[in-house]
């Protein structure tokens, strides 16, 4: 099968998955005990009121006229009005959304090339004392949840060395960018401003190191063993035989195997970064669409619910299909295997 | 037999490897030679150390584990074990070169047999001359390669994975990756093992024909003695990391002296009938503690005191027959 029929296969299937995933999030969103729209209102508003307001966001219909009727103002990107400020649902999600996509893009990043560098390493100097401090750091990196990193970095890089800045995207004292992707380090790429640039990746760097611990720690782990599993087998030893300069083996015959089960995993550490983006955003003060998400379970804000998550559920598809495509070309026999199943 | 026949001489080779149990010795005190063109058989049962054997000759013991304890290899008046990484690399896969068990495992999976087969050709180039091929003089080399190897469209194969291709087709891909190299002396470790009769018998012929046009020595190793005794000049027959009998091919069948051979060759099941094949009671030793004196000692019928104690020596029956026993030799 041919990579592109791969990837079109693929997007296929994620069109069923989405389905599923916004039935779902809609069928949550309405049996959840309590009426939003009197609690919206507040305990003493009319009863005429609540009946208003209940027509105006069609919630007197019933459930499946309901969901058609949402489904089809996704589809155009219209996630409705929220309950409590009244404003559009999409607004709210357009200027919050960016800035987590930043901080978990770049932690992504940083956990991906970080993770699989210490693990190169830790192999190359196996049993030495970088093997060791590796090995500690990703133990720790596993066991120690995100906002407990957030909370000591402030403390020793913020406080204590006042080498980074601890709270918000950019400083103050700098214009930020115009509003192109919403991602201050892009737009000030693009438009050419590095003093913003510069400005802004000085405040994302602690919060995405903080968010990307976890990740990074496991890709070091899986990229260590895969790469030292690998080191005994007979395919390593005969490129040794036919005489390929070690530096080559370890560069390209040992990596590329050895980096498909690293990258397979980047899809579930990924969603780990949305899911433990909240305590991040809160301790760094970053004004992200998960802070904003949670404050809208606590009110019951059913479209905004209902956005977040399904936002997030899309990101999370689409990080996957990425991962999948990334492995089915470094893995030849995801290809062929996929290929003599269909000939059958 | 002069010295300057040897092309590889193994003396008193001894490889162990350490592992959390302790320490293994899976070699201990392997002799054999190799002289020139000519084609040598390595027989012993599985887990005898014939593997062990081929991976400390290339100087490919999986790393940290397995180590060279004593001994010498001595490859064209050389000794190997003490040559610089450079110098190695200016034998392995240039001088000396090897075809794997198994195919599956040999090759790379992410790979193009393209791919593979390129770099094989341009660094073993860079070797030997310091010269750097173009792209059009490697492909025609990899292109006329697969096609000694009888494979068929090598166009097409050049683009393939692996996991494409048949056992057969694999293993004639790792003996043109062997062929490239105009090597002196090639290792055979099992190559028809993992494969079908039919084909192992295709493969068998094939790299037989290639060594023999070449003129390239050959150190066959293998638990099958059919092959041995079609193909080989000398034998040399292994147990538990030790050679215990060696002879030419004639010789080892009609006049077995260990007991141990004897019993390989009764164990062989004939087609021609007269019942189920004798075995060896017994098996392989462990190699964390392994007999004393002559390892074969606890499955030998003709076992005296001293084989308790002592390792027998090599006696020499004359026609380079040897043999490591103190009941057949003495």
């Amino acid at each position: 099968m041919k990579l592109s029929t791969f990837i079109l296969r693929r997007l296929a299937l994620s069109v069923g998955v989405l389905l599923g995933l916004s039935i779902l999030i809609f069928v949550i969103s309405r049996v959840v005990p309590g009426d939003p729209v009197r609690l919206a209102l507040g305990a003493r508003a009319p009863q005429e009121v609540v009946d208003n307001l209940s027509a105006e966001m069609h919630l007197d219909r019933s459930y499946p006229v309901q969901y058609v009727m949402w489904l089809k103002g996704v589809v155009q990107g219209d996630f409705g009005t929220s309950l409590y400020t009244r404003r559009s649902v999409s607004q709210d999600v357009r200027s919050f959304l960016p800035a987590t996509l930043e901080l978990a893009i770049f932690a992504g990043i940083m956990m991906t090339f970080f993770g699989i560098l210490l693990g190169v390493l830790s192999v190359q100097k196996k049993n030495s004392w970088v093997d060791n401090v590796v090995r500690i750091i990703s133990y720790l990196g596993v066991v120690t949840p995100a906002f407990v990193f957030a909370i000591v970095f402030v403390l020793l890089f913020g406080f204590y060395m006042d080498a980074f800045p601890i709270s918000g995207r950019i400083s103050p004292s700098v214009t930020p960018p115009p509003f192109i992707t919403g991602m201050i380090t892009v737009d000030s790429l693009i438009t050419g401003n590095f003093r913003a640039f510069f400005s802004a990746l000085t405040h994302l760097f602690l919060p995405a190191l903080s968010l990307s611990m976890a990740g990074l720690s496991q890709q070091a782990r899986i990229a260590r063993s895969s790469m030292s599993d690998n080191l005994q087998k007979d395919y390593i030893l005969a490129h040794r035989a036919y005489g390929i300069p070690e530096r080559k083996i370890m560069s390209r015959y040992l990596l590329k195997p050895s980096l498909i089960p690293t990258v397979s995993i980047l899809g579930l550490d990924f969603a780990a970064l949305l899911s433990n983006a909240f305590l991040v955003e809160l301790v760094f003060n970053w004004p992200g669409i998960s802070r904003y998400g949670v404050n809208a379970i606590l009110r019951k804000d059913l479209n905004a619910v209902a956005a977040v998550v399904m936002i997030l559920g899309i990101t999370f598809v689409v990080v996957n299909i990425i991962v999948d495509v990334v492995v089915a070309y470094l893995d030849p026999r995801i290809r062929m295997r996929r290929d003599r199943t269909s000939a059958l | 037999m002069t010295d300057t026949g040897k092309l590889l001489d193994v003396r008193d080779l001894c490889v162990s490897y350490r592992t959390y149990e302790g320490k293994l010795k899976v070699v201990d005190g392997l002799t054999l030679e190799v002289r020139h063109g000519e084609k040598v058989g390595l027989v012993g049962e599985t887990g005898c150390g014939k593997t062990t054997t081929m991976r400390a000759i290339l100087g490919i013991l999986p790393r940290p584990a397995g180590q060279v304890d004593s001994g010498e290899i001595i490859f064209k008046g050389n000794n190997v074990l003490q040559m610089k990484q450079k110098e190695i690399q200016r034998i392995r896969g240039v001088a000396i070169t090897a075809i794997f068990q198994n195919p599956t495992a040999a090759l790379n999976p992410v790979f193009t047999i393209g791919q593979q087969l390129y770099d094989v050709i341009r660094s073993q180039e860079w070797r030997k001359s310091g010269k750097r091929l173009s792209g059009k003089e490697v492909h025609d080399r990899a292109v006329k390669a697969l096609k000694e190897a009888a494979l068929h469209d090598p166009e097409r194969l050049l683009s393939n994975y692996p996991v494409q291709l048949s056992g057969g087709m694999k293993q004639r891909v790792c003996i043109a990756l062997a062929m490239v190299s105009d090597a002196e002396l090639l290792i055979a470790d099992e190559p028809g093992t993992a494969l079908d009769v039919t084909i192992q018998d295709q493969i068998l012929r094939l790299s037989m024909f290639m060594m023999s046009k070449r003129n390239t020595a050959t150190l066959y190793i293998e638990h099958s003695l059919g092959v041995i005794r079609e193909w080989m000049d000398r034998v040399y027959v292994m147990y538990a990391g030790r050679t215990v009998e060696v002879a030419n091919s004639v010789d080892i069948f009609r006049s077995p002296r260990h007991p141990y051979t004897r019993g390989l060759l009764e164990a062989v099941p004939k087609l021609t009938g007269g019942g189920i094949a004798r075995g060896i009671m017994g098996r392989v030793p462990e190699y964390i503690d392994p007999p004393g004196g002559c390892r074969f000692h606890p499955r030998c019928e003709y076992r005296m005191d001293i084989c308790t104690k002592e390792k027998p020596p090599f006696f020499d029956l004359g026609d380079e027959h040897k043999v490591a026993c103190y009941h057949s030799g003495s």
